[in-house]
């Protein structure tokens, strides 16, 4: 037996928890990773690819962000990834493009 | 430049032709002639020499000119070594595209865990350590439009009578891709509804255990087998739609529909529709928050008059199951939240079991990624920590058929808190402490949980 006495109010500190997480949040920048999509509706021409991205990236994984990666980053990712989507080539195309789009600007040289 | 040096060089010809040119009108005729060739030839000469000096001077100033422009057009070159690079990247793609391997995927995922329960059993400890899955993933693209996969599970290391290993066949399916807004998929699949159930791997949820909701009032895991479609109806609004084999109702008990999946040869006797759609309201929005909110709801709904292998209990009766979930990131805040309500039509037939006729849950979690970015280097670049609290909810005899009295417990609700660390995305060590608390009843046992688990 690991422990033998419960918490005192075990119900107090989870919301206390709770509600730090959310005030965390609601503080949190949103904008602490910078892409070249930051803040900007994403254009038409990618929009067909984030569907994609959303729905198949999301079946096996939370979904990571492409302003998580950088395009160096991701170019293995998308590579390894291929075979494991219900996508034709074509439709993976526009996923491949829109998180590289997407994702993270390449840090400058120190 | 040049248009410099030509204005330049007129101008000392012009000079000295007026230098030369004034003394010899003042001579005799004869004499004057011979100086005026005289002079004319130094002049020629003169001219020769000062375009000399030009032809060289723009010869130079073209070079100059050469060299300035020598490094933009250097960097427009790939440099020798970005071409051998090219060349092999391509000799390996084509030997890897001739390779039969290159059609097949493989992947994986599993968890550990090791429960400590504060109560015991008859003076008995119930702490232990269970591997609890071990998954292997196989896919084969027989065409660029027809591709299989499959999902093989061993649960709990050991499989034989009388121990709860199980060896299993989760997913096994085809889909035809045939365009954005309709495919089609046949096989076992895993059934649509809530959250959990199709997002399963260890490294998507930041709980050791999966939640209670997502035992007792959605079954995960829970695979059904048939036909479907799927796709995108709209760039934010996809869907999947399934008509597959139903549940055996017989096996329904006290603590919900759990027991009534079909593992191995499931009975088409009573078939039934699932399906869900997910809708990104925002996504149109510049913010991020915006394009990542999503909106899902599922329905199931069928009879339950089935056995393995078409050996029917002769129990009838309807299930439908309506639940709808959302999933937000705000900034590094992750919000989750589901909620199922179920309707059992003929849980009057199943009274012996104390089967409901209505049951519900609800889940909701929140998580905060706080790894500060200054850690994030070296091995831990890629690293995430996430505390998170989860509050659970689940009742699995809320409303009794007529003259049967519920069991006592099953209104019960939990607390879950803990720590996900994931020093690399797809593997997390996990810990928890749960509160489990039941209406009416004694408490279920409290429980610390610590965990790995990975994907792959």
């Amino acid at each position: 037996m690991f422990m033998q006495s419960p918490a005192a109010c075990p119900t107090t500190v989870a919301c206390l928890l709770l509600f730090s997480l959310v005030g965390a949040g609601c503080s949190a920048p949103t904008a602490s990773r910078p892409s070249a999509l930051a803040n900007t509706a994403v254009p038409a021409d990618l929009a067909q690819g984030r569907a994609y991205f959303l729905r198949e990236c999301g079946q096996c994984h939370r979904i990571f962000q492409p302003e998580e990666r950088t395009p160096e980053g991701w170019r293995p990712i998308l590579a390894r990834k291929a075979a494991r989507v219900s996508l034709t080539k074509a439709q993976y195309e526009k996923l491949r493009a829109y998180v590289l789009a997407a994702s993270k600007a390449a840090q400058p040289p120190p | 430049m040049k248009k410099s040096i030509h204005t330049k060089a007129l101008a000392v010809v012009l000079t000295m032709m007026a230098s030369i040119s004034t003394p010899a009108f003042a001579a005799t005729d004869p004499d004057r002639i011979t100086e005026l060739e005289r002079k004319m030839t130094l002049l020629l000469e003169t001219l020769q020499q000062k375009q000399a000096s030009i032809d060289t001077l723009t010869r130079q100033v073209a070079a100059l000119n050469n060299q300035n422009a020598g490094p933009q057009t250097a960097a427009a070159q790939p440099p020798q070594e970005e071409k051998i690079k090219a060349m092999v990247e391509a000799v390996v793609k084509e030997h890897e595209a001739a390779s039969p391997l290159s059609k097949v995927s493989f992947g994986g995922y599993g968890e550990i865990h090791a429960n400590f329960t504060e109560g015991s059993v008859d003076g008995k400890s119930k702490d232990q350590i269970d591997i609890h899955r071990l998954v292997a993933m196989v896919g084969y693209e027989f065409a660029d439009w027809i591709k299989f996969q499959s999902e093989i599970e061993l649960e709990h290391a050991f499989v034989d009578d009388g121990t709860k290993g199980e060896f299993e066949l989760e997913q096994a399916y085809v889909d035809f891709l045939l365009n954005d807004r309709a495919n089609i998929r046949v096989g076992r699949v895993l059934t649509p509804m809530g959250l959990t159930n199709q997002h399963h791997e260890p490294t998507t949820f930041y709980s050791v255990e999966r939640s209670n909701f997502d035992k007792y009032i959605i079954p995960t895991t829970w695979w059904s087998d048939g036909i479907g479609l799927f796709g995108n109806l709209a760039s934010n609004l996809s869907y999947e739609a399934y008509l597959v084999g139903g549940l055996d109702g017989s096996k329904f008990t006290s603590d919900g529909i759990r027991n009534g999946r079909i593992k191995d040869v499931p009975s088409l006797n009573d078939m039934a529709v699932t399906m869900r759609l997910d809708y990104y309201p925002f996504m149109e929005s510049a913010a991020t928050w915006g394009q990542n909110f999503r909106l899902g709801v599922s329905l199931y709904h069928g009879g339950f008059n089935n056995g393995v292998e078409g050996n029917d209990p002769g129990k009838g009766g309807d299930l439908t199951i309506y639940s709808g979930d959302f999933s937000a990131r705000l900034g590094d805040l992750d919000l989750k939240g589901v909620v199922a309500f179920e309707e059992i039509d003929g849980a009057q037939n199943l009274s012996a079991s104390k089967v409901a006729e209505e049951l519900y849950g609800y889940s909701i979690e929140a998580g905060y990624h706080l790894m500060p970015a200054a850690w994030k280097s070296g091995k831990l670049a890629n690293s995430d920590l996430v505390p998170f609290v989860r509050y659970d909810k689940y009742d699995t005899q809320h409303q009794m058929p007529t003259g049967v009295a519920a069991a006592s417990g099953k209104d019960r609700h939990d607390w879950t808190m803990g720590l996900a660390f994931y020093p690399v995305p797809n593997l997390v060590l996990k810990a928890d402490y749960q509160v489990l608390e039941a209406d009416g009843a004694t408490d279920p046992d409290n429980a610390f949980n610590l965990g790995m688990g990975w994907q792959f």
